[in-house]
């Protein structure tokens, strides 16, 4: 074995995950070659080195916190039908029925905006009978004046 | 029978027994495998739930075909590496910052001087990159063989692949963490 081969074998060899016999070639050629003895210490302290990273905090509320995750989920998707389908289908026949009713309205309705207003509308409003006059330049009479357009 | 097929059955009837103690038995090595690839305790408790929810809703078809630790071990690192993906697009798309890094970790010891604590943090921030830089096959076959034990051939069934892949991996993720970590070796 050659340098090269030997070090493509030294992760595995260092793993524990080398045959016997290949174990043996490994540690013979070791034993009389420095390159590789360097390589192989290299190998050591990286994979060494990268275990000082922290593990995981302890979790003593997982399982609660999953279940109640889990139980919410559940509930979620039995709702969704509604939200989905429902509500959505409710806003939309509310506003075609009102948008039916407005324009019936506007067709049918008492106020026509292109004609001004007479005096009469306003009594026929008010469900007066008849109407005498506001005394000249009194606030009635300046008000009504403003409401009746001529 | 073994006692993970056992329980999984159990867990297939609907038995939430069964169900917790697959949790609490394999709760640790999922959450320290999701905290590797996402250096966040909250988004890794996170995902490790969406692992043991995905175990469950797969109940009702389970067929005792892989080991159950296999299987939880593959959903993990394929959710994880879809967390990490995704924190990548949103980051892409609203100029998010980098999220922030579990930077409150404990320190392994009590009575140090300042200065080894930051010379501390600082190669454990090293580390962490170094890791996170690897090619995705490369990070997964660190992961499982530096921190959760795996051997070649569980690494092998977890990965889908064969054992002289694995090997291969963890040699040329081993070079390049050499490389990139020369400075603190």
């Amino acid at each position: 074995m050659n340098c090269r081969d030997v070090q493509r074998k030294l992760s595995p060899y260092l793993d524990g995950e080398c045959e016997t016999e290949q174990c043996t070639i490994l540690e013979t050629h070791l034993k009389g070659c420095k390159t590789c003895q360097k390589a192989m210490q290299t190998l050591t302290d990286t994979w060494e080195l990268i275990t000082i990273l922290p593990g995981s905090k302890p979790a003593p509320y997982f399982y609660t916190r999953l279940k109640a995750r889990m139980t919410s989920e559940e509930h979620k998707e039995k709702t969704t039908w509604v939200d989905r389908i429902l509500i959505p289908t409710s806003a939309i026949a509310a506003i075609a029925i009102g948008i039916l009713v407005g324009s019936i309205v506007g067709r049918n309705g008492e106020w026509q905006p292109d004609r001004p207003l007479v005096e009469d509308d306003i009594v026929d409003a008010l469900y007066l009978d008849h109407f005498d006059d506001f005394p000249s330049a009194s606030l009635g009479d300046a008000l009504f004046t403003l409401a009746v357009q001529e | 029978m073994n006692n993970n097929v056992e329980l999984m059955l159990r867990v297939k009837e609907g038995d939430e027994t069964a169900f917790r103690q697959i949790v609490e038995t394999y709760r640790d090595s999922i959450l320290g495998l999701c905290l590797r690839y996402l250096n966040n305790q909250e988004d890794a408790e996170e995902v490790a739930q969406d692992v043991f929810i995905r175990l469950y809703g797969a109940a009702a078809s389970y067929e005792p075909r892989a080991k159950l630790s296999t299987y939880l071990y593959r959903i993990a690192v394929n959710l994880s590496l879809n967390r990490i993906r995704d924190r990548k697009w949103k980051r892409l798309v609203s100029w998010e910052t980098h999220r922030k890094v579990e930077d409150k970790d404990p320190i392994i010891a009590d009575i140090q001087k300042p200065d080894s604590l930051l010379e501390q943090k600082e190669q454990q921030m090293m580390v962490r990159k170094a890791i996170d830089s690897l090619p995705p096959n490369q990070r997964t076959a660190v992961i499982l063989k530096r921190f959760q034990d795996l051997s070649y051939e569980e690494i092998a069934e977890v990965m889908d692949c064969s054992i002289s892949a694995v090997e291969s991996r963890l040699h040329r993720a081993k070079l390049n963490l050499r490389k990139k970590l020369k400075s603190f070796i």
